[in-house]
């Protein structure tokens, strides 16, 4: 056995490298089984995507990235010790939430842990410009608010609108509430709110027809998307004039096929364009329709984004404060449609997309 | 490079009964193995895609029965143009089957007429942008929607249209009992069942977590090409456990049921298969090498017991016979322990004859004559032998071996040369070497080096005392012939000495009477005068000679040498002259040796001559008396008899030294260095003649250039020395009136003593030789006072007639004359003291005068 020896002092070398190329964990934290689950699952597979197209270009810094995910059941207790297990598992970073409800839940835990939360879509504006432990990709709820109030200022003004929110994801719908309601102040516009909770409301066709009755010149859907394409289905059951306008929430692809004729024409805020058909992006829809078998949606595209800001930092520093500093010094990061900029509060600008939909299709605002 | 070892033998048996039985084994083993293996992952393959059908056709059943209850209540509601049967006969079908939560009856444009149980939020909704519903009316067909997790039930849902032209039935369905039938799947406890929608997403598993998460498979290449319609079996890895899974397509759905097992479970009993295999392949070996074992034994038993009586036999044990003992079942063995028997027999033949024959060497080199070594090309000694030890002066020959040959030469040199000579020669060669003994005495041996291999043997003989022998031999021969020389010269002279003495007697005897004829200042008496000289000069010459040839009459005795050197001291340093230094190194005691004191006084003056001569130029002359001995063998080399004790005298100078040539002739008569007319060549054959009279020896020490020293051994007396004064001469007379008988052959001696002795008055008897003197003194020895006899004389010689006429008067008074010495007398013992000896030649007054004193003696 003349070869072993010779090998033998090659072992060492090996076991080091193989410690040098221990993972790097990536926490993952999505709503994968609580309502809203859509959010959660294509977060998930986003991120999956990710994960996986940077190990098999070798990884980061030459070390694989190891996605380890937990279901926050869109529950605060749940999410908190699902993040807790992260930080236990010594992640360096957690992609996630997808809600704003469930980011504020466990924002505080992140904080005293020292893990840096890249969140792909929670955009309640009270995250906005805090020196803490957060990143947020989505614009705050506040340029979209403004971006569709400037819509309801267009012709056939709306001065009187009524608001169905669904406290479930209160945090979200909130700063929608608030910031529509003084947009259309400024303009001489009234709102009224029309609450329920998804998944407890015994029908959402009574809280349409509550709206209804408040003969407002348009209405705000702000539920997720079967809960917003059963009221659409209820509005207009009962009039089928009266504008719609949805959150970027609840107005994904699902909603188009549940919402069926209900939804056309309605208006809605997106952060991702997802009729975007530039190489970057089309390559980005393939492999994740290739990978999933479903075409992904604004928080497939935002959490797969999450990651590549990780990896950036990464690439940068691999410990959990050096990480921190990395991103919030990157100053802008190549994102998946251009790049974008991230400021010193972790806070991500991007651009604001009104978007309706026509003949069952997504499409840009005309 | 070592060879490589040779391999026991029994491994090899053992090895080969191993392989002989290995190699089928192995390759049967082999080949079963890959067959069983082969055999049985298709079966595992097979059983695991029957399963994987299995459940998918289970699963098919039960959405055909879905599709069945929808299609009957399709069929009821266009019977009932546009209702659905009434809401107790839904209720009941709803009731009946817990699948069906939800039916609605749609219209063409899409919108819910009608649904159960009663729903508001359903009540009139559009449902024509649904996927499903398009598709349904695309196809015509019970369709299947994308099954999605109820956000209520955390349970996959689906919704199943049944178009028709005017109505369409929609019932949505709860898919827990997907998870029934995968419970209910007999997969063993490892086996997992799952149920995937169309693009992958867990609807069913074991596993309830993958499906309240949505978990999708996707990923997996097997599930993924089952997707796309391809039904299979291949080795998956599920959270990271390999797995053998098979899938099978659901009919009508593109679902796809995806058959699980651990790897280790799916092949356990191939495992087990392979185990036993295994086990049996081990058992084999055992018993493969248990029978090697044995057979490798019951082979090697007898070829040990051979092995074992060959090292005995090696080691010189009495051995028995093998074959007698050790039967074996081989008739080669059998015949082999023959021939080892026969074997032995031989080899103890020749170790008995190779016994003897080392014996017989042993001897021969224990010789005690002959040294052997053998060394190895450095000379380092490997063997020695007793006797080379006793010639090297070591205690044994243990001391020698391991040393150094070199460490014996005394000229290393000459082994180098000897084993040069043999190593190119290719011959042994014999050489003279000198050894130096471990006592740091020299040893001569003689010397024979051979090559033998790589080492050489010396074989050396002693021959020192040989040479010591030889060179002693040598010398004595020398001496003896040098005596013989001496003795024959001596012969010689004395014969011409005593003829010539006694025509010198006449010569003076006449001339004397001459002379007194002639008175003096006759012009005629310086002639008279002349011959009486040269005649004396003769005479001298004549005792010179007949003193070197011994014949001199000696007159010994007991003399101390210290008062004799002395006494002739004075005259030695008026000899020697100014020049030379004269030491004498005399003893405390008294050194007495019975001598003739005026002929060792000749001795030592003639000695002194030598020595002044030989220094010119001066020098010192050491005269030295000492009492000494000697061994016999020194005593024999040097002539003398006796044991002693010695006096020896010796003179020693510092002159010019002799040459050993010179040395061999210096006691010879007449042999000189010296010029011409400058010495007679006798002085040193004088001292040779005296001290062999004397019955002592003589010997010369030389070297060119070193001076000489002369040693002389003279016979040591006891007796107490006489005084060293001249007895006073008796008073001459002038003659006297007795009877003289003078017997005489020579008639020219005879006239000249008779005619002296009657000019003196007396009467004188004349005889003619012995015989004649004996007849007159018988006849008148009442007149005859003194009888004078020549010693030589025919009929009887002198002592012959001296005895004679002792018979006849024993007081008679006698005096011999000879030419010669009076050794005559002295073989008989005679006293010489009452014998008086004349010498010729004999002038008348000193004839006169002996005749007086012998008859004057009381």
């Amino acid at each position: 056995m003349p070869r072993l020896p010779r090998l033998a002092w090659l072992l060492p070398a090996l076991a080091l490298g193989a410690c040098h190329r221990e993972p790097i964990k990536l926490g993952g934290v999505f709503n994968l089984s609580g309502r809203h689950y859509d959010l959660g699952v294509s977060g998930r597979n986003g991120a999956t995507l990710a994960v996986e197209e940077l190990n098999a270009a070798g990884g980061v810094g030459g070390r694989r990235l190891e996605l380890v995910v937990r279901d926050d059941q869109q529950d605060p207790q749940a999410a908190r010790r699902a993040v807790q297990a992260l930080v236990d598992l010594g992640v360096v970073a957690i992609v996630g939430h997808m809600t704003s409800a469930m980011t504020e839940a466990t924002l505080a835990q992140a904080n005293q842990a020292h893990v840096l939360m890249v969140s792909p879509t929670a955009s309640a504006a009270k995250f906005q410009g805090l020196d803490d432990w957060l990143v947020a990709l989505y614009l705050s709820t506040r340029a979209s608010t403004d971006a569709i109030t400037e819509q309801m200022a267009g012709p056939g003004k709306v001065r009187r609108l009524a608001i169905l929110q669904d406290l479930s994801n209160r945090a979200f719908t909130q700063a929608w509430v608030d910031g529509v309601g003084e947009g259309l102040g400024r303009r001489g516009g009234e709102t009224a709110v029309f609450t329920f909770t998804s998944g407890e409301a015994r029908s959402l066709a009574e809280v349409a027809g509550r709206a209804l009755a408040a003969r407002a010149d348009a209405v705000l859907v702000l539920a997720n998307s079967l809960d917003s394409a059963s009221l659409c289905q209820q509005i207009r059951k009962a009039d089928a004039r009266i504008p719609i306008y949805g959150s970027d929430w609840g107005f994904t692809n699902d909603v188009v096929a549940h919402g069926g004729r209900a939804v056309e024409g309605v208006v809605f805020t997106q952060k991702v364009n997802m009729e975007d058909r530039s190489p970057g992006f089309r390559r980005f829809l393939e492999a994740y329709q290739a990978r999933f078998g479903r075409a992904p949606d604004f928080a497939a595209a935002l959490s797969y984004e999450a990651v590549l800001l990780v990896a950036e930092g990464l690439r940068r520093d691999t410990t959990r404060e050096g990480l921190r500093r990395a991103i919030l010094s990157l100053g802008s990061f190549q994102g998946v449609q251009g790049r974008l900029e991230v400021d010193r509060f972790g806070d991500v600008a991007r651009t604001q997309y009104l978007m309706t939909i026509r003949d069952g299709r997504i499409v840009p605002v005309e | 490079m070592s060879p490589p070892r040779p391999t026991r033998l029994a491994v090899w048996l053992a090895a080969s009964a191993l392989l002989v039985a290995l190699v089928p084994a192995l390759l049967l083993v082999g080949v079963a193995l890959r067959d069983l293996t082969a055999r049985e992952q298709e079966r595992a393959a097979e059983r695991s895609a029957q399963l994987a059908r299995a459940v998918a056709a289970e699963v098919g059943r039960f959405l055909d029965a879905q599709i069945i209850h929808l299609t009957e209540l399709r069929i009821s509601a266009e019977a009932h143009t546009g209702s659905l049967p009434d809401d107790e006969q839904l209720k009941l079908h709803l009731a009946a089957n817990p699948v069906l939560r939800a039916v609605m009856l749609v219209n063409a444009a899409g919108r819910v007429v009608h649904e159960e149980p009663e729903d508001p939020d359903l009540q009139g909704s559009d449902l024509s942008g649904q996927p499903w519903l398009r598709d349904a009316w695309r196809r015509g067909q019970p369709t299947w929607s994308a099954a999605t997790i109820s956000s209520h039930t955390g349970q996959p849902a689906v919704t199943l249209v049944v178009p028709g032209r005017t109505w369409s039935v929609v019932g949505y369905l709860d898919l827990v009992a997907l998870g029934e039938i995968v419970e209910r799947t007999r997969t063993g406890p490892v086996g997992g069942v799952t149920v995937l929608d169309r693009d992958g997403t867990v609807l069913a598993d074991r596993d309830r977590r993958l499906v309240g998460e949505h978990a999708s498979l996707r990923e997996v290449p097997l599930v993924k090409r089952a997707l796309f319609g391809e039904e299979g079996t291949d080795l998956v890895e599920l959270e990271g456990e390999a797995r053998l899974g098979s899938v099978a397509t659901v009919p009508h759905t593109a679902w796809v049921v995806l058959v699980s097992e651990p790897t280790q479970a799916a092949f356990a009993k191939l495992e087990r298969s392979r185990l036993v295999l295994l086990l049996v392949l081990v058992a084999g070996l055992a018993v493969a090498m248990l029978t090697a074992r044995l057979l490798s034994q019951r082979i090697l038993r007898p070829v040990r017991a051979l092995a074992d009586h060959a090292r005995a036999l090696a080691e010189g044990q009495a051995v028995p016979a093998v074959a007698g003992g050790t039967a074996t079942r081989f008739r080669e063995l059998d015949e082999l322990a023959h021939r080892f028997d026969d074997m032995a027999e031989a080899v103890r033949a020749r170790e008995r004859a190779l016994q003897a024959s080392e014996a017989s060497y042993r001897r021969i080199v224990d010789s005690p004559l002959v040294g052997v070594a053998r060394t190895d090309r450095r000379g380092r000694v490997l063997f020695a032998n007793e006797a080379l030890a006793r010639l090297l002066g070591e205690p044994g020959s243990a001391q020698v071996v391991g040393r150094s040959m070199n460490d014996y030469y005394q000229d290393p040199g000459q082994r180098a040369l000897m084993v040069s000579d043999v190593l190119t020669a290719g011959r042994s060669t014999n050489r003279e070497v000198t050894l130096r003994r471990a006592d740091g005495k020299l040893a001569t041996g003689l010397l024979n080096v051979a090559l033998d291999g790589e080492t050489l043997i010396g074989m050396v003989v002693d021959i020192t005392a040989l040479k010591q022998g030889a060179a002693e031999r040598e010398r004595l021969e020398q001496q003896l012939e040098r005596a013989q020389r001496v003795e024959a010269v001596g012969r010689l002279a004395g014969g011409v000495a005593h003829d010539l003495n006694n025509v010198l007697t006449a010569i003076i005897g006449f001339a004397h009477m001459l002379a007194e004829a002639v008175p003096p200042g006759h012009e005629e008496r310086e002639s008279v005068d002349g011959i009486l000289e040269a005649a004396g000069r003769a005479a001298g010459l004549t005792r010179s000679l007949l003193a070197f040839s011994r014949k001199q009459p000696l007159q010994p005795r007991p003399v101390d040498l210290r008062e004799l050197v002395r006494g002739v001291a004075g005259m030695l340093r008026r000899l020697l002259g100014e020049d030379v230094e004269f030491v004498l190194d005399l003893p405390e005691e008294p050194l007495v040796a019975v001598v003739d004191p005026a002929r060792l006084e000749q001795v030592l003056v003639n000695l002194g001559t030598n020595a002044r001569d030989a220094m010119p130029g001066g020098g010192r002359l050491t005269v030295a008396a000492a009492r000494a001995t000697l061994d016999p063998a020194e005593a024999a080399g040097l002539g003398l008899d006796g044991a002693g004790p010695w006096a020896r005298l010796t003179v020693r100078d510092t002159g010019q030294g002799m040459s050993e040539e010179v040395q061999r002739q210096a006691f010879e008569p007449f042999f000189t260095t010296k010029g011409t007319g400058k010495g007679t060549g006798l002085g040193l054959s004088i001292v040779h003649g005296i001290v062999r009279q004397h019955g002592g020896a003589v010997a010369v020490e030389s070297r060119p250039g070193e001076g000489a020293t002369f040693t002389i051994w003279l016979p040591a007396s006891e007796a107490a020395a006489g005084s060293l004064a001249p007895a006073p001469a008796a008073p001459l007379g002038p003659g006297g009136r007795e009877t003289v008988l003078v017997g005489e052959d020579e008639e020219a001696v005879r006239r000249v003593f008779t005619t002296t002795l009657r000019r003196a008055g007396y009467t004188v008897v004349e005889a003619q030789d012995g015989a004649d003197a004996v007849a007159r003194f018988r006849e008148q020895r009442a007149a005859i006072d003194l009888c004078i006899l020549d010693v030589i004389m025919p009929r009887l010689n002198g002592r012959e007639a001296l005895e004679a006429i002792r018979l006849l008067k024993p007081e008679a008074r006698v005096l011999l004359v000879s030419g010669f010495t009076g050794n005559v007398l002295e073989e008989r013992g005679l006293e010489t003291e009452s014998v008086g000896l004349l010498q010729k030649p004999l002038a008348p007054a000193d004839l006169l005068r002996r005749v007086r004193e012998a008859l004057d003696r009381p």
